[in-house]
């Protein structure tokens, strides 16, 4: 129950550390990682670990620390000749840290807004929604004052012929090409009544059906459902032989 | 029309029309320009104060709306019933914030800066209507973009997303003398 506690105070693993940052007064640019590191796994390891996700995100954030903690324990290269500064193992979590300070701080100041804000109310729309949304209606006679029949047919011609030259004269003239289509349920439908009309078949006796690749794939697939499903029995003497199907529906 | 005249007629607008009102579309049935409408909302919202009036006019994204001063709440709401109002947790805040800030912007970018997923606390801003979707980020898995909402800046008494509390350079820099100074009294070996 204590532990339910923590987590509500600490809202991450940001929050977290930097509460630790505040308790141990230490500069957020220069933080002691190896205590800071303690300290952390210290409340990570008294974390209600039942919620997953909530305690992984803590534990990403320890393995982070302690990346950063063996990195700064290690003897640094020495790279003076090169003029090149060694880049700090911390930056990139202060600078992260920085961020999530600045809005924890803004968010502060939001609620302060908030507060003066809900000291002012605001006149709601009074007028209906029908009334704001009304629009003048069209009036038919004048839309259609100079409109007559040869004008409408005239209309009706120019946009056919647009549809005409739009067709391309080469491509039209080709065939089409369908989709080939074999569907699963219906081979199944079949193969399970050629199972009950026969006691013992080949595989290739089913295949004689066949018309195209597709199918055949369909007709083995139909024949391992069933096989799953315990309708027939397969054996198969050896690679590339005739694969023997008996089944036990036949009639 | 004199600017006295193109104030009574803002004022019964504002009343009447109850939400936001771009000074466009007033201007537009005035036949007048949109500076003179600008110009009219000013001199009334300054005659309301001079005369401590129970009324004002806000400014939310560039239109207007009529609303109460903040002075005669305490009487108000012995007369009205104080609206529902829902209380923004931490979480909430502050995902509302870098929202605020750094709007449009996706989940992910949310999380990198609270070090935590924001699943939870973007849906529920998104209910309370103080977020909305904004449209899809041209990335890979299209993320989903969020802003805030005309209700937010009502809620926040900002009228637009640049008048927000600024966090300057100098806040920024006032951290880190903070954090020295902290630094200074304490001995700290690593």
């Amino acid at each position: 129950m204590e532990m339910n506690v923590k987590l509500q105070v600490f809202e991450g693993p940001l929050d977290l550390l930097l509460h630790l940052i505040d308790k141990n007064k230490v500069d957020i640019y220069d933080i002691p990682i190896v205590e800071i590191t303690d300290q952390y796994m210290e409340y990570v390891r008294a974390m209600d670990n039942s919620d997953l996700d909530v305690m992984s995100e803590f534990l990403l954030m320890a393995t982070t620390l302690l990346d950063i903690k063996s990195r700064m324990l290690l003897p640094r290269e020495e790279k003076e000749e090169e003029g090149e500064e060694q880049e700090d193992p911390r930056a990139e979590l202060v600078q992260q840290l920085l961020e999530y300070k600045m809005y924890k701080t803004i968010s502060y100041q939001l609620r302060d807004r908030q507060m003066d804000a809900s000291l002012v109310f605001y006149k709601e729309p009074t007028i209906p929604e029908e009334v704001l949304k009304f629009e003048q209606p069209v009036d038919l006679e004048e839309l259609m004052s100079d409109l007559t029949l040869n004008k409408l047919n005239d209309i009706f011609q120019q946009v056919l012929k647009r549809q005409d030259n739009r067709r391309d004269p080469i491509r039209s003239t080709f065939g089409k090409i369908k989709k080939e289509e074999v569907s699963l349920e219906q081979k199944m439908e079949w193969t399970i009544a050629f199972a009950r009309a026969h006691n013992t078949f080949s595989f290739r006796h089913l295949l004689e059906a066949a018309h195209s690749k597709t199918e055949v794939i369909v007709t083995f697939l139909c024949i391992l459902e069933m096989m799953k499903a315990g309708q027939i029995n397969i054996t198969q003497e050896d690679t590339f032989k005739d694969i023997v199907i008996e089944s036990k529906i036949a009639a | 029309m004199n600017i006295k005249e193109i104030e009574n007629i803002v004022e019964g607008i504002l009343f009447a029309m109850g939400g936001t009102v771009e000074p466009s579309k007033i201007a537009k049935a005035l036949e007048i320009e949109d500076k003179q409408v600008v110009e009219a909302v000013n001199s009334l919202k300054a005659s309301y104060e001079k005369d401590k009036r129970g009324i004002t006019i806000t400014e939310i994204d560039g239109a207007y709306q009529m609303c109460t001063s903040p002075d005669i709440y305490e009487y108000l709401i012995r007369i009205a019933k104080q609206p529902k109002k829902y209380v923004l947790t931490d979480v909430l805040l502050e995902t509302l914030s870098i929202i605020a800030y750094k709007q449009p912007i996706t989940k992910s970018e949310i999380e990198k800066i609270r070090g935590v997923s924001s699943d939870f606390a973007v849906s529920k801003l998104v209910e309370f209507g103080l977020c909305a979707e904004l449209g899809r980020l041209d990335a890979p898995g299209r993320p989903m973009l969020f802003g805030t909402t005309e209700e937010f800046l009502r809620s926040f008494g900002v009228s637009s997303i640049e008048e927000l509390p600024e966090l300057s350079q100098s806040q920024i820099e006032e951290f880190k003398i903070e954090a020295e100074n902290e630094a200074n009294n304490v001995e700290v070996t690593i």
